[in-house]
C-alpha cells in the first residue's frame, strides 16, 4: 500500500531527476563503468594506496624507477654527442640544399643556411670508446655506464608541443604524460611521498617556460599527475601545522574530511573524490616526510662535492639531482628534472658552456651515486632535450631541429657503453639503419625496461583504448641488456 | 658414378614390384584356370625381374663403394643381393618346370625379403624396425630412465637420446657419413673427417651446431633437408651442454641449470618440474605480510609466483623477527631489499629458505662477515648489495660459494680492491673448473684411445718419451 507520504517521496524523486541531472548522472555512470578498474579495491594496497592497474608486469622487469633529466630548450647534438667531421670542414659554407629543400625549419625558414661546425672537440671515452664532447668532462667519465642514442627524432619543432610530445607522445591536450602512465600501471612504492615528482632549474641562457601540463595526468585520474616541488627553499610550502594545531588534531580533521568525502562518493562515484581523499592523506604524511626528505644534513660533504651542490635548496640542477636521488631511494616511481637553459639561438659558444657546466657534473654524479648504491640496476636514467639543434648556424647560435638529436640512457636494463643509431654526415637526419629511435620508440623501450608491453598498458577513454605510444612505437631491443 | 649409386634405393623397387606381381599372378593362376599366366606373359615378367635385379645390384654395388657403412652388414647385403639375383635368373631358366619353378619362386621371395630388411638396416640403423616393436612387446624397457629431475644425467638422459633420434641413423654404427659417429660420447669427441664435432665450452665454434645453424637451403645444413630436424629446445639443450663443459658424467642439478633449461629437460623427459609455489597462494600470503609488516611485495611475472619484496620502506621497524615472518612466501622471493632495516647476522638464517633469490640488498644494516656465511645456499644469487656495512675482506672471500654472483656493491666498507678481485677470480675459476674437469676427462679418454702400440718382436723395446697426444684439431 502506498501512503500519501510515499507518493510525495516519489514525486520528489522524479522532480530531482530533471533532464540536466539525468544527463549529468548518466555521464558519471558511463565514466564509472570505464573506471571500473580504477575503483577496483583489489588494486589498492594497504592504507588504500594505488598498486597499479597491472597485477604483474608483462615481462620480467629490470627497472623500477625513472629519473628523467630533461634538458629543456634542446641541446645541440652535433656539439655534445654526435661528432661530425664533414660538418666541421664545411663550417661557414652554404649548407647543401639537397638536405634542407622543402624541410620544415623554425626560425631559419627563408634565411640563408650556413653550415656550423662544433667549436669544442670530442674525445673517445672509457673502454667503450664512446665519443663525448669536452664540454661534458664529467659525462665523459661515465661513458661505460651509458648508452648514447644518436638517432632520436621527434615531430614537434616548438618547445611546448615538443615537450608535450616527449612526455605524452602527443601534442593533444588531455593525454597523460609518461610518468602518469607508469603510476597508473605500476603504482608507487612511496607511501609518504608523491610517486611522480617534478623539479625545475635554469641557467645557460634561453630559459623557455615550462607549463604544468607537461606532467599532467590527462584523462587518467588526476592522482597520477606529477607534483612539482620547489627547487628553491623548502620543496613544499606550508607543510608545517599552524600555531596551536598538533598532529593528532590534524589527523582528526583529515579523517573527518575523508568520511564526508566518502559519503559524497557513495552517491556520485566520482573518481575525483577518491583522488581528493588520497591527496589529503598524502599531504598529511608529507608533513613529516618532506622535511625529512629535504634535510640533507645526513649527506656527507663528499657527497655534496660529488654532485657539486653548494647549498641545499639553492635551486640548482645539482641540488635537484641530489634531491632526486633521495626521492628515488624513498620509493618515488618517476622523477623529472627540467633544466631550462638549452635554447641557444644565439651566443651558442658561451651559453652551451654555461649550461653544460651547470648540468654535467651533477648528471654524471647521479649515475655514479646510483651505481655505488646498487640502484642503477633498477633505475632508468634518461638525459636529453625535447629536440636537437640545427647543424646550420643561426647567427651565433643554432635553431630548433627535429630530424636528429641525441639522448643518453643508463641503468634500468639499458645496455651500458654503447652508441645506438646514427645520423648522416652533417648530423641533419637520423639514418634508417634499423636503429632509428622515434619518441614513440623511446617510450616503448622505456616501458619495456619496466617489463611492460607498451601495447597492453591501455586506458579506455572516449570510446577507445589509449596508450602512451598510441598506435606507434617499437622497442629498441638492441639497447636492452 | 656416385649419382648412379645413389639411384639404388629407387631402382631396387622395380624387381621387388615385378617379383611380387609374379607371385600374385601365379597364386591367382593356381586358384582359377582362366587367370593362369600364359608362357609368353611369364617370360616377359620374369625377364623384367631379372633385368631390374641386374640394374639394382649394379647400382647397389656402386653405392656400397661410395657410402660409409657398417662393413659386415654391407657384405651380408651384397651377398643376399647376388643370391636374389641368382634366384631370378634361375626362375627364368626353370620357368617351364612347374614344381621346381614354384619352389624357386618361394625361395626368391624369402631371399628378397631378407635382402630388403638388410638394406633397410643399413640406411636406417639396425634396430630401426625392431625398436618400436620391442618397446611395444616388452612394455616398459628395463632401463626405466630417470624418475625425477634430480636423477637426470645430462649426457646420458638428455643429450644422447636426442642425438640418437635426430643424427645417429646417418652417423652411427651402421652408417657413419663423413666418418662421424654420434652414438657415443667418445665418438662425438673424436669427431669426423672435418674435425671434432664439439669444442668444449664454445657452442658457436662446435661443428655439430655450426652445421645446424646453417640455413635450411644450404647443402651443408645438418640434418639434411627433409630429415627430422631437432627442435628448438633440443638445440638449446645441446648449446647449454656444450657451453657448460660437455661432460659425459654429471648430474643436471650439479650444473645449476637456468629455469628455461630445466623446463626444456623436464618437457623432453616427460618429468614434472620441481613444484613451484602456487601463485595465488603466494599473492594472498604476500597481501597479509604487506599489511602486517609495512613492506612492499609485488609480483614479478604474470604466470609465475615470483615476488619482489621491499622492506626498505619499513625502515628500522623491520628486523630479524619480521624477516622470519616472510617464511610463507620465502620460496617465491626473487628480489629482497633489506637495506636500511634493523636485520642482523642472526636474522639472515631466514634467507636459507629463499633458494630462488636473485637480488639481495642488505646495505646500511648491521650485517657483518658472520652473516655472509649464511648466504651459502643461495645458488641463484646474482646481485648482492653490501654497501655501508661492517663487512671486511674476510666476508667477501666467503662469497666464493655463490656460483651465479655477478654484481657486488661494497661502497663505504672496509673491503679492499684485492679482495673483490680475488673473489672475482675465485668465481671465474669455479665456473671454469667444471669446464676444465670435463675437458680433462676428454683428453684422458683420447690418450687411452690413441696410445701407441709397441711391437716387442725381435728388437729391444722402443722407449718412448715426450710423446704427446695429438693436437685438438688433429
Amino acid at each position: 500500500m502506498l501512503t500519501p507520504q510515499d507518493i510525495q517521496n516519489l514525486e520528489n524523486h522524479q522532480r530531482a531527476w530533471s533532464r540536466r541531472t539525468f544527463l549529468g548522472k548518466s555521464a558519471q555512470a558511463i565514466g564509472t563503468l570505464a573506471l571500473g578498474s580504477i575503483m577496483n579495491p583489489s588494486l589498492l594496497g594497504q592504507a588504500g594506496t594505488w598498486r597499479g592497474v597491472l597485477d604483474a608486469p608483462h615481462y620480467y622487469p629490470k627497472a623500477k624507477r625513472v629519473v628523467h633529466l630533461c634538458m629543456a630548450g634542446g641541446p645541440s647534438h652535433v656539439d655534445l654527442f654526435d661528432p661530425k667531421p664533414v660538418l666541421n670542414r664545411l663550417h661557414g659554407q652554404p649548407f647543401p640544399e639537397s638536405f634542407t629543400k622543402g624541410e620544415q625549419l623554425a626560425q631559419l625558414q627563408g634565411s640563408e643556411l650556413l653550415a656550423r661546425g662544433a667549436k669544442v672537440g670530442f674525445r673517445r671515452c672509457g673502454i667503450s670508446g664512446q665519443m663525448i664532447s669536452d664540454l661534458l668532462p664529467h659525462t665523459q667519465t661515465i661513458a661505460d655506464d651509458i648508452c648514447i642514442v644518436r638517432s632520436m627524432h621527434t615531430e614537434q619543432i616548438n618547445h611546448d608541443p615538443a615537450h608535450a610530445f616527449m612526455n605524452a607522445g602527443s601534442i593533444n591536450k588531455g593525454r597523460p604524460s609518461m610518468g602518469s602512465w607508469l603510476l597508473y600501471g605500476l603504482g608507487s612504492e612511496a607511501e609518504n611521498l608523491p610517486g611522480y615528482v617534478v623539479l625545475v632549474s635554469e641557467g645557460g641562457g634561453g630559459a623557455q617556460p615550462i607549463s604544468a601540463r607537461q606532467w599532467s595526468a590527462g584523462f587518467l585520474p588526476s592522482k597520477f599527475q606529477g607534483v612539482q616541488f620547489q627547487s628553491r627553499g623548502a620543496p613544499v610550502h606550508y607543510v608545517g601545522n599552524p600555531e596551536g594545531v598538533c598532529q593528532s588534531t590534524q589527523r582528526q580533521v583529515i579523517d573527518e574530511v575523508a568520511r564526508l568525502n566518502g559519503l559524497q562518493q557513495e552517491r556520485s562515484l566520482d573518481p575525483e573524490i577518491e583522488t581528493r581523499v588520497s591527496q589529503y592523506e598524502l599531504a598529511f604524511k608529507m608533513q613529516t616526510s618532506v622535511p625529512e626528505l629535504a634535510d640533507i644534513s645526513d649527506e656527507p660533504q663528499s657527497m655534496l662535492d660529488l654532485y657539486g651542490v653548494k647549498e641545499a635548496g639553492d635551486g640548482s640542477f645539482a641540488a635537484n639531482c641530489l634531491l632526486a636521488r633521495r626521492l628515488l631511494e624513498r620509493g618515488s616511481r618517476f622523477v623529472q628534472l627540467y633544466h631550462r637553459g638549452w635554447d641557444h639561438h644565439s651566443k651558442l659558444d658561451t651559453n652551451i658552456q654555461v649550461a653544460s657546466k651547470l648540468v654535467d657534473q651533477a648528471s654524471a654524479a647521479l649515475v655514479k651515486d646510483l651505481k655505488q648504491r646498487g640502484m642503477l640496476e633498477d633505475t632508468l636514467v634518461i638525459w636529453g632535450g625535447e629536440f636537437g639543434r640545427t647543424p646550420m648556424g643561426q647567427g651565433t647560435g643554432r635553431d630548433h631541429h627535429i630530424n636528429a638529436f641525441s639522448v643518453w640512457m643508463a641503468g634500468g636494463g639499458i645496455r651500458p657503453g654503447m652508441t645506438w643509431g646514427s645520423t648522416d654526415d652533417l648530423g641533419y637526419r637520423y639514418l634508417n639503419d634499423g636503429q632509428e629511435m622515434h619518441v614513440h620508440d623511446l617510450h616503448a623501450t622505456m616501458l619495456a625496461c619496466f617489463g611492460i608491453d607498451h601495447k597492453k598498458l591501455t586506458y579506455r577513454y572516449q570510446g577507445r583504448d589509449f596508450r602512451l605510444t598510441d598506435v606507434h612505437g617499437h622497442v629498441a631491443r638492441g639497447i636492452l641488456a | 658414378m656416385e649419382f648412379v649409386g645413389r639411384l639404388h634405393p629407387l631402382v631396387v623397387h622395380v624387381p621387388i614390384g615385378v617379383l611380387f606381381l609374379l607371385v600374385g599372378a601365379e597364386v591367382a593362376g593356381a586358384w582359377r584356370e582362366k587367370l593362369k599366366l600364359s608362357d609368353g606373359a611369364r617370360l616377359v615378367v620374369v625377364s623384367m625381374a631379372v633385368a631390374g635385379a641386374i640394374v639394382a645390384v649394379g647400382c647397389g654395388w656402386l653405392r656400397g663403394e661410395n657410402g660409409s657403412y657398417d662393413e659386415t652388414l654391407l657384405d651380408r647385403h651384397r651377398i643376399l643381393g647376388f643370391v636374389t639375383l641368382g634366384f631370378t635368373v634361375l626362375l627364368l631358366l626353370l620357368r617351364r618346370r612347374k614344381r621346381v619353378y614354384k619352389f624357386a619362386l618361394g625361395l626368391t621371395v624369402v631371399a628378397l625379403t631378407l635382402t630388403g630388411h638388410n638394406g633397410g638396416s643399413l640406411t636406417h640403423g639396425r634396430d630401426y624396425l625392431t625398436a618400436p616393436l620391442a618397446a611395444w612387446l616388452g612394455g616398459e624397457s628395463d632401463d626405466a630412465g630417470p624418475q625425477a629431475l634430480a636423477e637426470v644425467m645430462v649426457f646420458e638422459h638428455v643429450i644422447q637420446p636426442s642425438l640418437h633420434a635426430k643424427c645417429v641413423s646417418c652417423h652411427g654404427e651402421t652408417k657413419s657419413e663423413g666418418d662421424l659417429r654420434l652414438d657415443s660420447f667418445a665418438a662425438i669427441m673424436a669427431g669426423g673427417a672435418t674435425g671434432p664435432a664439439i669444442v668444449v665450452g664454445d657452442p658457436t665454434e662446435s661443428l655439430l651446431l655450426q652445421r645446424l645453424y646453417l640455413p635450411m637451403g644450404d647443402k651443408k645444413h645438418m640434418p639434411p633437408a627433409g630429415r627430422p630436424q631437432p627442435t628448438e629446445s633440443e638445440v638449446a639443450l645441446w648449446e647449454w651442454w656444450i657451453s657448460r663443459g660437455a661432460a659425459e658424467a654429471g648430474r643436471l642439478v650439479e650444473l645449476i641449470p637456468d629455469p628455461e633449461i630445466l623446463a626444456a629437460v623436464a618437457a623432453q623427459l616427460g618429468l614434472p618440474l620441481p613444484p613451484e609455489p602456487d601463485r595465488e597462494e603466494m599473492l594472498a600470503a604476500a597481501r597479509e605480510i604487506e599489511s602486517e609488516l609495512g613492506v612492499g611485495v609485488r609480483a614479478l611475472a604474470v604466470e609465475r609466483p615470483w615476488l619482489t619484496v621491499n622492506a626498505r620502506l619499513a625502515g628500522e621497524a623491520f628486523g630479524d623477527e619480521q624477516l622470519k615472518r616472510l617464511g610463507p612466501i620465502a620460496g617465491a622471493i626473487h628480489r629482497l631489499d633489506l637495506g636500511g632495516t634493523s636485520v642482523t647476522d642472526v636474522g639472515l638464517v631466514a634467507l636459507a629458505e629463499m633458494t630462488e633469490l636473485r637480488q639481495l640488498r642488505v646495505d646500511q644494516t648491521a650485517v657483518s662477515d658472520a652473516g655472509l656465511g649464511r648466504l651459502v645456499g643461495l645458488t641463484r644469487l646474482e646481485s648482492l648489495n653490501l654497501h655501508s656495512t661492517a663487512i671486511t675482506d674476510a666476508g667477501v672471500a666467503s662469497l666464493g660459494e655463490l656460483p651465479k654472483l655477478r654484481r657486488l656493491y661494497v661502497w663505504q666498507t672496509a673491503v679492499t680492491q684485492e679482495a673483490t678481485q680475488a673473489l672475482a677470480a675465485a668465481l671465474e675459476n669455479r665456473r671454469r673448473l667444471t669446464r676444465y674437469q670435463s675437458e680433462l676427462r676428454v683428453l684422458e679418454d683420447r690418450i687411452t684411445a690413441e696410445t701407441f702400440q709397441t711391437d716387442f718382436g725381435y728388437e729391444a723395446p722402443i722407449v718412448i718419451d715426450d710423446e704427446k697426444p695429438k693436437d685438438e684439431d688433429g
